[in-house]
């Protein structure tokens, strides 16, 4: 019997290893196989006209489906229906599901949903968790003004206070301490953490969690409580959770950013496979509970992949951007990327998107981190993991009600950011999207952020904001950020300019930079004028004979040079190249947009490469109209009192 | 006989190494023994991305519906889809979908999602190895098994504790206990799909409960070990090494191929029927 056995399962495996040849043989061959990819039994259905849930649901019932609800935004038009006895996964759609939905006199279109992976950033091996303390005190209102918090974990917070701990640079920090000091902890405001789950059992956690708002879209349930695994992979929404609102002077573990602020857990990340649809609901989850919404995740930071929201996703973003938080747009918080030097975050349709706020890392004395993956449309930075000492992670919650100080990754950081940003909605909740952006810009700090490498540098814009291509325009700071809230007038309305494009194809060849220019006057005397520039968009269509050793430069006017596009080694694409994909830039934020703008691309290769640059489109964000003219700097060296002056001088 | 015996040891040994080398590619998150994972960038993924679409293509064959009723995603079209990325958000985005309708209705080809997905095929990593698709109880519970692929069941569910103010009505549980082992068991009783990449090992639910029960100690005392293991030392990478391979062997030393094996349940009997 053993024998039979053993002999069985050995077959199996020579018919897996016989398999696995011929694949490999087969892949060989064809260098992308045609039918990549998997479906799943997830469809988006379109009506004819609105319907109710109800009606879907009788709908979906006749055909064998599952109405799971409507989609966001969609008014009613648009369902997700999940079919009851269609695999998970499959590697082609299945037409005949499609149409039997189709032949529904009401139903317009049903297209079946792919697959595809998002990995959750920073989950590097850490050293060990260590116990929390049971939870004994309670919260108790005393003037707490200038005291430090209680908890156990609190010293070892660098990001919080940097003492200088574990070879750290002295106040190089969020500077938290100075927003508690004026009573700002984060109060009704609500940070949606998108991940993998969150213990909303946890002691530092349970009395700051908003159940309301929370989702489990991996298992379709309102709980969000992480699934157990082996090998507690399932720790990450827990992390990030704690860093913005564990609580205070309970004796547990450390303290949130904003530890009064309340968290709301979306299960998003814990599936087989990802769809479109989980995204855009768990982005368009209760846009009028949630504040701020978090994510750590995103396409694989492998360095060679070009990936964003796809089209549900992408309606969810714009739409709580437009609509969020009854009309003041919410907040996306984005882990820039942990693909390190060989990736590009404008690759990465999430980050650089001018909705989400893409947040990078530096360590505890001010070194960008290894992991950091950096592009032009990132805003500013705040603190991860990466020094030698294994305890300067980050020190946070865990799962099972413990604690750990290994935190790491750029998803350490995006929740920080988060949490930054819950003190300023305190401070002022009527601030916009717009508004946070603006204020991140004028309040981040430089302090002492730097360049492992010597490779990037500080520089001035053409309004006197010092950036770098790594850390945006510096590190958060909660004091000032929270001071300026207080003060802060609405920024006047924003505009969308088409500047100008080329459309006729140009060849780019090793040795050379192309260069390509478009004089504008940025729509002047049209209803869509731009004078005063927020984000600025590259759409290019080029391609190379090795997409990975293309460079992208984008020049400004004003002289402001950005690399909206950065070697990545190992991208060895030669098909696809870049299709009307859209390079971001932050770094001429403030700046004026008329004049002529300069395009630069070049093989970064010794080995020859070619390639054409087929399309520019150039598409300028901002206002008309000067947008801090009602604002008055507390001190003339501030950023604000820099920009503004500049605005001042320079007379429309 | 001897020389059979041998020659099946020698095969299976080397399969196994094999097989061992497959999932340390194809799972580098199990080289970490740190109660997390190492999601590095640069890993080779193409193996088991090809390894996936292979293996759900085969489970797909005897499905109902007659094999030429796919289409087969167009490879070289372009991507007006991308420029839904510039701001104009609602007019574009309109623009955009009636695009992507347009294609389904006029052309009953999906080209242009598949294009968009294909562009991306890179991204199909590890995910189905670590699935262990097919690994679902074969006991006996009085329902008809249908022989389809129609069975890729999810991941187990994790219990939904109350939140404090919430209580049982609310279809949640009260009577809950923080800790691994309480999730681990809830998780044990549900007929899910293994999450090969993240548990230590994926038993199959044999016939025989006895050994379902050897299994099931064995792995709680390896997710024992494991975490004494790593909160009382720091990860050297030696013992990353170590623990993979011990991983590995352990699996294949009484699991078939579970892809392989054929019954599977309708996914509605995974799906949300799970216990409150």
């Amino acid at each position: 019997m053993q024998l039979i056995w053993g002999s069985l399962s050995g077959l199996w495996f020579l018919i897996l290893l016989i398999t696995v040849d011929e694949l490999l043989a087969e892949k060989a061959s064809s260098p992308v196989g045609k039918h990549d990819g998997v479906f799943t039994s997830s469809f988006l259905v379109r009506f004819r006209r609105s319907v109710d849930n109800k009606e879907a649901h009788k709908i979906a019932g006749e055909h064998g489906f599952e109405n799971l609800g409507p989609l966001v935004g969609s008014n009613g038009q648009e369902y997700h229906f999940k079919h009851r006895t269609l695999p998970h996964a499959r590697s082609r759609r299945s037409l005949p599901h499609m149409r039997v939905l189709k032949k529904n006199p009401m139903i317009h279109t049903a297209i079946q949903q792919p697959g595809f992976i998002r990995v959750k950033r920073g989950l590097r091996p850490v050293v060990s968790s260590i116990h929390g303390l049971p939870y004994s005190s309670t919260k108790t209102h005393v003037d707490r003004k200038g005291v430090e918090p209680s908890d156990p974990y609190f010293p070892l917070q660098w990001y919080l206070k940097n003492t200088g701990q574990n070879g750290g640079k002295i106040r190089l920090d969020l500077n938290v301490q100075a927003a508690w000091d004026q009573g700002i902890t984060g109060k009704n405001v609500t940070t949606a953490i998108m991940d993998d789950g969150v213990d909303y059992m946890h002691p530092d956690i349970k009395y700051n969690y908003n159940a309301e708002a929370s989702y489990d879209f991996s298992s379709n349930d309102p709980y969000p409580y992480p699934r157990y695994t082996d090998d507690w992979f399932n720790s990450h929404g827990t992390r990030c959770a704690g860093e913005v609102a564990a609580a205070r002077d309970n004796g547990i573990c450390g303290v949130g950013v904003a530890y009064d602020s309340k968290i709301a857990g979306i299960r998003m990340l814990d599936q087989p496979y990802m769809t479109d649809l989980i995204e855009a609901n768990s982005m368009g989850h209760e846009p009028h509970k949630i504040h701020i919404y978090s994510a750590s995740w995103g396409p694989t930071d492998d360095g060679k992949t070009v990936d964003g929201p796809r089209n549900a996703t992408m309606r969810a973003i714009v739409q709580g951007v437009n609509e969020g938080r009854n009309g003041l747009g919410n907040i996306y918080v984005w882990a820039s990327g942990d693909g390190g030097e060989e990736d590009d975050c404008n690759c990465d349709g999430y980050a650089a998107s001018m909705w989400t706020i893409s947040i990078n890392s530096a360590i505890n004395d001010g070194q960008n981190a290894h992991y950091d993956e950096s592009c032009s449309s990132t805003l500013a930075s705040t603190f991860s993991n990466g020094a030698k000492d294994p305890n300067t992670g980050v020190a946070t919650t865990d799962l099972y009600g413990k604690c750990t100080t290994t935190h790491s990754g750029t998803s350490a950081a995006a929740p920080e950011a988060a949490g930054v940003f819950a003190l300023a909605l305190e401070a002022n909740p009527i601030l916009t999207w717009r508004d946070i952006q603006h204020l991140t810009v004028l309040t981040s700090k430089r302090n002492s952020l730097f360049d492992a490498k010597n490779r990037f540098h500080w520089t001035m814009n053409g309004v006197g904001l010092e950036f770098n291509h790594l850390f945006g325009f510096g590190v958060l700071d909660a004091g000032s950020i929270v001071t300026l809230s207080k003060q802060w007038k609405s920024v006047p309305p924003r505009y969308h300019c088409e500047a100008g494009s080329i459309a006729d194809a140009h060849p780019i060849v090793t040795g050379h930079s192309l260069f390509l220019e478009i004089k504008t006057d940025s729509c002047k005397g049209s209803d869509t004028e731009v004078n005063y520039l927020e984000h600025v968009q590259a759409v290019i269509t080029a391609n190379a004979s090795r997409r990975g050793d293309l460079e992208l430069f984008l020049t400004s006017p004003m002289g402001t040079r950005s690399m909206i596009l950065s070697r990545r080694g190992n991208d060895d694409d030669y098909r696809d190249g870049f299709v009307k994909w859209p390079f971001m830039t932050t770094h001429t934020w403030g700046e004026y947009p008329q004049g002529t703008w300069k395009l630069e691309a070049r093989f970064n290769s010794h080995v020859p490469r070619e390639g054409w640059l087929i399309e520019w489109s150039l598409v300028l964000h901002g206002s008309k109209d000067p947008p801090y003219k009602g604002l008055a700097p507390i001190t003339p060296h501030s950023k604000l009192a820099i920009v503004k002056k500049a605005h001042e001088d320079k007379k429309m | 006989m001897a020389f059979y015996i041998k020659f099946i040891v020698l095969a299976v040994f080397i399969v196994v190494q094999a097989y061992v080398g497959l999932c340390y590619i194809s799972s580098p998150s199990l080289a970490s023994s740190d109660g997390s994972s190492s999601s590095l960038p640069g890993n080779d993924r193409y193996l088991p991305d090809v390894f996936l679409r292979e293996l759900i293509d085969r489970m797909s064959k005897d499905f109902l519906e007659p094999s030429n009723s796919y289409i087969d995603p167009l490879e070289e079209i372009s991507e007006p889809g991308r420029l839904a990325l510039i701001s104009r958000a609602s007019k574009d985005l309109e623009n955009e979908q009636l695009d992507y309708d347009a294609l389904l209705d006029g052309d009953p080809n999906p080209s242009l999602r598949d294009q968009e997905y294909l562009q991306h095929s890179t991204l199909w990593g590890h995910q189905y190895m670590s699935g262990g698709g097919g690994e679902l109880p074969s006991k006996p519970s009085g329902k008809h098994e249908v022989k389809t692929d129609a069975g890729l069941p999810a991941y187990c569910n994790p219990p939904n504790p109350c939140p404090v103010g919430y209580t049982a009505d609310q279809g949640c549980l009260e009577d809950f206990e923080n800790t691994a082992a309480f999730s681990r068991e809830y998780q044990t009783a549900q007929e899910c799909m293994c999450d090969g990449e993240h548990m230590f090992e994926c038993t199959n639910v044999q016939d025989d409960d006895s050994e379902t029960n050897e299994n099931g100690d064995l792995e709680s005392f390896l997710a024992e070990q494991y975490h004494a293991g790593t909160a009382a030392a720091s990860a050297s990478s030696s013992s990353n090494q170590k623990n993979l391979i011990s991983k590995k062997a352990m699996i294949s030393s009484y699991d078939s191929n579970p892809y392989l094996q054929g019954e599977k349940l309708p996914i509605a009997a995974k799906k949300g029927l799970n216990m409150y």
